[in-house]
């Protein structure tokens, strides 16, 4: 059982996430998810390892060409080494537990997948929460 | 309508010139302002009210006039700006009898009147809530989707604000364009144009009506929020001319209002379809 005090002082703890841009989207993974980040272009691809396109995932502007993106995420997930493309990294954050807030019953309903977890407030903006455990590539 | 109910005379104009004129020709004790008017806007009719009071000798003749703006923005730049162009106090849609309460006090030397209005707001305010569906008076909140008038049951308004500040969420469908933040309380915004298939363009200054049912707040997108009406039960037709519309499910009824067909949609209907069920989950 968890000390009362431990849970008294939950409030207080915070948690490293990773924000990165993916066309309008501000979007954090958990920082400790994330093994590397690579500048530039996608990097050899090895067996075993995937990509995850998340502008296939979220039906994000499919006619935006996906080879543009500048940042190459290397996350390691139930599914292997996997290489997420985005816009734009924006570096680590620590959120505090009372800054994460669940999605709302409407948007939990009709979310296009099982990664979105959450969002966090951020001055005026929102940072919309993912699990990379649940990017399953599309062709796994 | 609320004040006419109560005895008060009201003249309405629709634009910000003619209720220029109207105020240089006859004398009101007060002035509640809609701040989106057609060509002048109500800040602009505003100050030119008061330049009128200030220069003319009619003008001057006559005490300050109250002036109330009448606003869906609740921003507290937005209300500053509203006293600042000259008006005396701000209401924020809908209106409700506690609000007019509000305007009332500015009424000058009409101490009786405002008295016995007062008294009859308050009656209504501690009268007990009646069912919106079972009631003889339905208490509705009109809204324009395009060309057309429709209406929900106050009962489950919340708030109303400028559609402002929509944050879109990744993976949702279109009826669905994102989600605001409420001082600190994520909201589901539904375009409601969407969710009922009504294909126009949305207007760049559009409205977000913030309802609530059982403890769930959904925003839903609308073009503009009319005016709060009480309607007896027997006033509202079963669809007629609405009957064929895609969206017919969600019609409760349909009535008229100075020669406009408003539809009356059912709200719990539409939060219970299934491209809204959040109970499914």
């Amino acid at each position: 059982m968890t000390p009362a005090a431990h849970i008294r002082n939950m409030h207080r703890k915070t948690f490293d996430f990773l924000l990165f841009r993916l066309e309008p989207f501000l979007l954090g993974v958990a920082a400790e998810q994330v093994i590397r980040i690579t500048r530039g272009n996608m990097p050899q691809i090895d067996p075993g390892s995937q990509q995850v396109d998340l502008r296939d995932i979220f039906q994000i502007s499919p006619h935006t060409q996906t080879n543009n993106s500048t940042a190459v995420l290397e996350v390691k997930s139930q599914f292997g080494r996997t290489y997420v493309p985005v816009d734009r990294a924006e570096g680590t954050i620590a959120l505090k537990l009372d800054q994460i807030k669940r999605l709302p019953p409407l948007i939990d309903f009709h979310k296009g997948h099982s990664a979105l977890w959450g969002l966090a407030l951020l001055d005026e903006n929102i940072v919309f929460l993912l699990d990379l455990d649940q990017l399953k590539p599309a062709t796994t | 309508m609320l004040l006419e109910k109560e005895g008060v005379q009201v003249d309405s104009v629709m634009d910000g010139e003619t209720a220029v004129a109207a105020i240089q020709n006859a004398s009101y004790q007060m002035v509640l302002m809609d701040i989106q008017l057609p060509g002048m806007d109500g800040l602009e009719t505003t100050k030119q009210i008061r330049n009128w009071e200030i220069s003319s000798t009619r003008g001057k003749d006559h005490p300050r006039m109250p002036i109330i703006a009448l606003t869906a923005a609740d921003q507290e730049e937005e209300q500053q700006t509203c006293l600042k162009a000259g008006m005396d106090d701000v209401i924020l849609k809908p209106l409700r009898p506690d609000k007019i309460k509000k305007a009332l006090r500015f009424i000058p030397n009409n101490e009786k009147l405002s008295a016995n209005i007062l008294n009859k707001l308050k009656k209504k305010e501690t009268s007990a809530p009646s069912a919106p569906i079972k009631s003889s008076i339905r208490y509705l909140l009109t809204f324009s989707l395009g060309k057309e008038k429709y209406a929900f049951d106050m009962d489950f308004m919340k708030k109303i604000r400028w559609a402002e500040g929509i944050t879109q969420v990744p993976g949702l469908p279109p009826h669905i364009p994102g989600i605001i933040n409420l001082r600190g309380e994520i909201i589901s915004v539904v375009d409601l144009k969407a969710l009922l298939g009504i294909s126009s363009k949305t207007p760049s200054k559009a409205t977000i009506m913030v309802t609530s049912m059982k403890g769930i707040d959904v925003g839903f997108l609308v073009d503009s929020v009319d005016e709060i009406i009480d309607l007896p039960s027997k006033s509202i037709d079963p669809p007629m001319i609405t009957f064929e519309k895609a969206y017919s499910e969600f019609i409760d009824g349909e009535t008229r209002i100075d020669e406009s067909l408003v539809v009356i949609l059912n709200y719990e209907k539409i939060m219970a379809s299934e491209k809204m069920n959040i109970q499914k989950k």
